[in-house]
């Protein structure tokens, strides 16, 4: 067999096993000013029908071309199908979380990995509001944001203020690791579970405690803020 | 997890139940009576449709409370204590009604995927049998030794009150077993019934002298009581098949005597062997089934020696007669409020719901990423551990499993384990035990899925 012939053949074997079959790959161009890198994204197309797929197909390649990352929308719509949502629903949602990784990436700067922009935008669902983001980059470099993005919103989860935790994320997390941030949600959790009120008062505890630095020398606190007790009732009442 | 389809057997707690009362089981296996492990609180209401030819065995409207209790852990081997109860409102017998007890300790092991129990139970149970004043009521339930002989010159006899009391022991084991997310019971019983009836007999008897066919008022009553012992061995075989199909669970089961010996008298003339019941059942989201009451087994019982193939004959044209029930159970578990178990289920759910008490993220070891193609991210093994001391299947779902269902892995010192391999960054996870509801494991930074739901946030720091 010629050479020409076995370079048809192996071209033509390319070809065949790059189509797209049940399992897609969505196709992600490198954003020219984005750190964030766009390997291809496995999308299981099957899970959907064929117009969700479709529709969801054109919205991952909108998202790229903004250099937007792909698989937190990804993995929304896999969460929609696993969750069994309509098809309305997983659009809408993958729509609205585009739109807030676009805030956060405006937030955060060009310069943000793609789980920053992911807990970014997880962050502002859940409430958080654009002045901590602005915050929390100003207290985390560039790539080094996701702890903090996370801790605040878990902390906005479970009732705390937004300007609150903003404060107290300042407050303990500037010039600190993250092992006090975290130190920080794993108090204000295990307090908020034990009544109204008691996850701010955790949090102003902890942020006490913790606030300025070189108390702890940059290490959480080594008991929480509030032990096993109820917090004490003022004289009078 | 669908349903624990096994445990009790049908509850004939009322002892010698197919004798004197034909009210067969009508529920499927494992409906009445959970598996469960855990502490539950029940209360369900039964009430059975007529079949349409004015048989009794769907006569009955039934209150049925049972409280489920763990009370040790023994290596593999969980006990669990069962109790319920059962009162009756009308019963063919007569107008009075009916309660029955039963007392269960079970045992459940765990061997991999294979589920194995066994259970031993004793109960009693009476029936209130005032019969009131219808003659061929009273007919219908005289045995010979009340028959005595009608006549101008003889004695006419009632029954003005029958009550039984009845007592039940039972040991049952069996394998639960799921394939291809079907779960199969197949399980044995042996049964041991006896029943004391006492009946009340009135008997006239006209006065010396006295035609009562024209002077009724002269007359000599006489009461007499009569008292019977009767017992009953069945030995039981079980099958079911639980399955869902979306969100609606399903149970399939029959359960056939495989012999009865019945050691009866004459004040039980017409026996019942038990039955076979084969039912088809929802079970949620709203419960209710279809039973199918037959006599199919019946010509292996005996009574006293002698095969009962004639006496069931009579009954076959009403073999297999449907009974459409609905019923309504609520279960609550008000000493158990924050293990994630939901306080009331408005469900015939034989099983609650597993706690995941706790979670761990525990970091392994970094690797290049290579298949994910992406070189400049490396990837982590995490561990990810659970606390579920009391589930029985746990599985976990999120960013790092493409959002499908991945089950965890028991490990030997009864925590639940799985090894993902992630990227830095944010990944969300949701778990669930049992089959219950996907929750954000305990002990991780919760996130809020824009689906309604919390899940659980797993950052991991990695070089850029």
């Amino acid at each position: 067999m010629p050479v020409a012939a076995w370079v048809i053949l192996w071209q033509l074997a390319a070809a065949v096993s790059q189509a797209p079959l049940a399992s897609e790959t969505v196709e992600t161009p490198q954003p020219p000013a984005s750190r964030v890198a766009q390997p291809p994204v496995p999308f299981d197309a099957t899970r959907f029908d064929s117009l969700t797929a479709t529709t969801l197909r054109g919205l991952f390649e909108d998202a790229a071309e903004m250099g937007l990352p792909v698989r937190p929308l990804v993995n929304r719509a896999l969460e929609g199908s696993a969750r069994r949502a309509s098809s309305e629903r997983i659009l809408r949602v993958v729509r609205e979380f585009a739109a807030a990784l676009y805030e956060a990436r405006q937030l955060l700067g060009p310069g943000s990995t793609e789980g920053e922009l992911d807990a970014a935008a997880t962050a502002l669902r859940a409430g958080v509001d654009e002045r901590t983001l602005g915050a929390i980059r100003d207290m985390r470099p560039a790539g080094t944001a996701v702890t903090a993005l996370v801790v605040v919103t878990d902390l906005v989860q479970r009732g705390v203020p937004a300007p609150q935790a903003r404060e107290a994320l300042t407050a303990v997390g500037r010039s600190r690791p993250d092992d006090v941030l975290l130190g920080l949600q794993a108090t204000v959790a295990k307090n908020a579970s034990r009544g109204p009120g008691m996850a701010m008062d955790a949090l102003q505890r902890y942020v006490r405690s913790n606030g300025t630095p070189g108390s702890s020398a940059g290490t959480p606190a080594p008991t929480p803020a509030t032990p096993d007790r109820k917090p004490a009732r003022p004289p009078g009442q | 997890m669908l349903l624990g389809s096994a445990g009790f057997l049908i509850p004939t707690v009322d002892g010698l139940v197919a004798q004197g009362r034909p009210d067969a089981p009508i529920a499927p296996v494992g409906i009445i009576g959970g598996v469960t492990d855990a502490a539950t609180l029940s209360v369900l209401g039964l009430a059975a449709a007529s079949d349409g030819q004015g048989a009794p065995l769907s006569a009955r409207n039934d209150l049925w409370i049972g409280i489920t209790q763990p009370v040790a852990r023994v290596g593999r081997v969980r006990l669990t204590a069962l109790a319920s109860g059962t009162a009756g409102g009308r019963d063919p017998v007569g107008r009075g009604g009916a309660m029955h007890g039963l007392a269960t300790l079970r045992a459940r092991a765990r061997f991999g995927n294979q589920h194995v129990w066994s259970a031993v139970s004793y109960g009693r149970g009476s029936l209130d049998g005032d019969v009131g004043t219808s003659p061929m009521d009273a007919m219908g339930l005289m045995g010979a030794s009340a028959a005595i002989p009608f006549g101008r010159a003889g004695a006419d006899t009632t029954i003005s009150r029958r009550v039984d009391l009845g007592q039940v022991g039972r040991a049952e084991a069996g394998l639960l077993t799921t394939q291809g997310g079907v779960v199969l019971a197949f399980g044995v019983a042996m049964e041991r019934a006896t029943r004391v009836t006492t009946q009340t007999l009135r008997i006239e008897t006209p006065e010396a002298g006295v035609d009562p066919m024209f002077d009724g008022a002269a007359r000599i009553v006489t009461n007499r009581t009569i008292r019977s012992l009767q017992r009953r061995d069945v030995a039981t075989g079980l099958a079911s098949a639980g399955f869902q199909t979306g969100a609606t669970q399903w149970l399939v089961s029959v359960t056939a005597p495989v012999a009865t010996w019945i050691s009866s008298d004459a004040l039980g003339p017409n026996p019942r062997p038990v039955p076979t019941v084969a039912s088809v059942a929802m079970v949620r989201p709203i419960t209710g089934w279809l039973s199918l009451v037959g006599a199919a087994a019946s010509n292996t019982a005996t009574m006293d020696g002698g095969s009962l193939r004639e006496a069931v004959r009579e009954r076959a044209d009403r073999a297999f007669s449907p009974v459409v029930a609905v019923g309504l159970r609520l279960s609550r578990l008000p000493w158990r409020t924050s293990d994630g178990t939901p306080n009331g289920i408005l469900a015939f759910e034989t099983r609650t719901l597993g706690a995941v008490d706790a979670m761990s993220v525990e970091a392994l070891s970094t690797e290049p990423a290579g298949a994910s193609g992406s070189s400049a991210v490396d990837t982590l093994r995490v561990v990810l551990l659970i606390d579920a001391p009391r589930a029985e299947s746990v599985e976990l779902m999120g960013d790092a499993t493409s959002w499908s269902v991945t089950p965890m892995r028991r490990t030997t010192s009864g925590r639940w384990r799985a090894e993902l391999k992630l990227s830095p960054g944010m990944h969300r996870v949701i778990v669930r035990a049992d089959g219950g509801k996907w929750t954000a494991p305990p002990g991780l930074p919760v996130g809020n899925d824009d689906y309604g739901e919390p899940v659980g946030l797993i950052q991991i720091r990695g070089r850029l």
